[in-house]
């Protein structure tokens, strides 16, 4: 067991190392740099942005600049905005706290998609069941972006309130406009939860052991909760390994539409921007929060699962 | 025990009854198609996407001779006859309207249709080829290859898509083709995985053993016992697949990075009209309607795949 989670780290650690040289290859094959915004300055010479080049450290061999990239990355020195001038990290730190916000939320919000599953397995085959499995694909299907423009809309239309960006300025005021998009966001959830736990209790009702608990005469809450509820949940301790990269990327069209002021719509001003910094570091920062979910939800599982045996 | 014993109801013997015809024994697949096609809702989305398939693509042939207005065409008849574009469906031949430009909203509906479903058809055909291979191959071999892809497998899932697609598209800008081969790229590996997985258990079959040890070349075995009991999973995989490539190119497009005009796209006439809601909703509600129920057909055409070709699944 040891091991297995020594093996596991550094498996990651392997990812994650990959994927950052991955995105240092994008940064470089990028078109225009720091010197971007400055060409359209007619004033600007050649020498000028050669200047401003040397001093990013651009022209320095293909390899210093990996070696000055990676050693950056691990201690958090992601480099300068090209719009912003100031340091990256800073740039993101004030942006990260609304992100978790929100997702933190709509991941609560999200979590009624666990009954929703019990609901609907044990009661297959007929309404309940068909309505929540009607509710699961039309929610998959539906472009979550476009709810949320039919919402915006219609709440402006009819009750004229068009809620954007972040209410600051009471506690009620904040929840108001918090609710909005972390409801939109949790349908991802619901639907993912209500998916995998309605098959997972499936499997587990028609199991051997549930038939004998029942045919003891145990009672069927009991059945429920002693038998079926147990080895029907552990499973899903692999979805929550999910939670954070889901919530910092399947954020991102939500906060565009709602102007919420995190992570994901400054992905999408930076990239309009092309201010390729900030963009990197926060894909590259996306993507080690899904290894390290991963990661988690691997270690997890093998803990709680009892059957579990890694060599 | 001298009586006779009379009226006693005795049952007709086997010999009684004809000949019964014999069993036709099916095959796994034959079994799982005629399930499939007997399940009305699948055959409804089935219809309705091969119709919305037949639209699009002869979205030419139909903007020539049935509506006569083109894809670009700014109906100059409009401003002739008074009306002030946007136009409310009805107007002029106008099926289902017009936009601000005087642009014929069915028109750009199809050649959008024409967008979305070539991305579909090609991811799907990059993740069944490259993703079928590559899980195959490491399923069955294991070792160093399996190590190799699975390390490949788990980098490209790592990254989150939509992210990568928008950086990518501030490099080069994308048209209908690569934008797909991208989308396929990044959705190859998670077939490889479900695939590897169901080879890894076919793996150590007795029939395998048997054939390996009746001198069947590897290839053959790969190819005629292995392949076929991976298809039904790779066809819910790619099903599943395509439905979320034609979600990824409307918000793609829709959010600006994706296909841009003059080339319509249904995201990107959802990002044009949703400022216009109240004064022209058949703008929004076209482009919409028309992502929401394509994607719908094929969610429901891959889950009836998967449910038909369960074998533990009863039907009812």
């Amino acid at each position: 067991m040891q091991k297995f989670i020594i093996r596991r780290i550094l498996y990651s650690f392997l990812l994650l190392w990959i994927v950052m040289s991955l995105s240092f290859v994008l940064v470089h094959i990028a078109p225009g740099g720091p010197e971007r915004t400055l060409m359209a300055n007619p004033r600007i010479t050649q020498e000028d942005m050669d200047r401003l080049r040397e001093s990013y450290g651009l022209n320095d061999p293909i390899w210093v600049q990996y070696w000055r990239w990676l050693s950056g990355v691990i201690t958090f020195n992601f480099g300068i905005s090209y719009k912003q001038n100031t340091a990256v990290i800073r740039v993101i730190g004030e942006r990260i706290w609304p992100t978790l916000q929100l997702g933190l939320f709509s991941y609560f919000i999200g979590l009624i998609g666990i009954p929703l599953g019990i609901y609907a397995a044990k009661r297959r085959g007929r309404l309940g069941d068909n309505l929540v499995q009607v509710l699961t694909v039309v929610g998959s299907a539906m472009p979550a972006w476009w709810l949320g423009l039919m919402v915006i809309i219609i709440l402006s239309n009819t009750v004229g309130w068009f809620p954007q960006g972040q209410g600051g300025s009471s506690v009620g005021d904040w929840l108001l406009h918090l609710l909005i998009p972390s409801a939109l966001l949790a349908t991802t959830f619901i639907v993912v939860f209500t998916r995998f736990v309605r098959s997972e209790t499936l499997e587990v009702l028609s199991q051997d052991y549930v038939r004998t608990a029942h045919s003891k005469g145990l009672p069927p809450s009991l059945v429920s909760q002693r038998h079926v509820l147990r080895n029907a949940l552990i499973p899903v301790v692999t979805l929550f390994g999910s939670f954070l990269p889901t919530v910092v990327s399947g954020a991102l069209i939500t906060e565009i539409i709602f102007n919420w002021p995190g992570m994901g719509r400054l992905f999408f001003e930076s990239a309009y921007a092309r201010d390729y910094p900030v963009v990197m570091t926060i894909l590259l920062i996306t993507t080690a929060f899904t290894i390290i979910g991963t990661l988690l939800a691997d270690l997890a599982y093998a803990w709680v699962d009892p059957r579990i045996h890694y060599s | 025990m001298s009586e006779i014993v009379e009226n006693v109801n005795i049952k007709p013997t086997v010999a009684a009854y004809p000949e019964l015809p014999a069993a036709h024994s099916r095959s796994y697949l034959a079994t799982g198609f005629s399930r499939l096609l007997r399940r009305k809702l699948v055959l409804v989305a089935l219809a309705i996407f091969s119709v919305i398939t037949l639209l699009s693509y002869s979205a030419g042939w139909i903007c020539q001779t049935i509506i006569k207005q083109d894809r670009d065409d700014i109906d100059l008849e409009l401003l002739t006859s008074g009306f002030q574009p946007p136009v409310p469906p009805g107007t002029l031949r106008h099926l289902l309207g017009s936009d601000e430009l005087g642009r014929d909203t069915l028109a750009r509906l199809l050649y959008g249709g024409q967008v979305s479903l070539t991305v579909g058809f090609l991811v799907a055909a990059i993740s069944i080829t490259i993703g079928t291979a590559l899980g195959l191959v490491a399923g069955y071999f294991g070792g160093k290859v399996d190590d190799f892809v699975n390390l490949l497998v788990q980098v490209i899932l790592n990254v989150p898509a939509l992210f990568l697609l928008i950086l990518l598209s501030t490099y080069y800008q994308f048209n209908t083709f690569n934008l797909s081969v991208l989308i396929g790229l990044l959705a190859w590996p998670g077939l490889t995985r479900q695939v590897r997985g169901a080879v890894l258990s076919l793996r150590s079959r007795d029939y395998i053993l048997a054939a390996k040890a009746i001198g069947v070349p590897e290839w053959r075995i790969i190819l005629s016992h292995i392949l076929p009991n991976v298809l039904s999973l790779m066809l819910v995989v790619v099903g599943f697949n395509v439905a979320i490539a034609i979600q990824v190119e409307s918000a793609l497009s829709f959010l600006g990075f994706g296909i841009s005009v003059p080339i319509p796209s249904w995201g990107n006439m959802l990002a044009d009209s949703q400022s216009r809601f109240t004064s022209a909703p058949w703008l929004v509600y076209a482009p919409a309607l028309a992502i929401f129920v394509t994607v719908l057909c094929v969610f429901i055409i891959a889950d009836g795949v998967r449910d038909a070709f369960d074998p533990q699944l009863k039907r009812l």
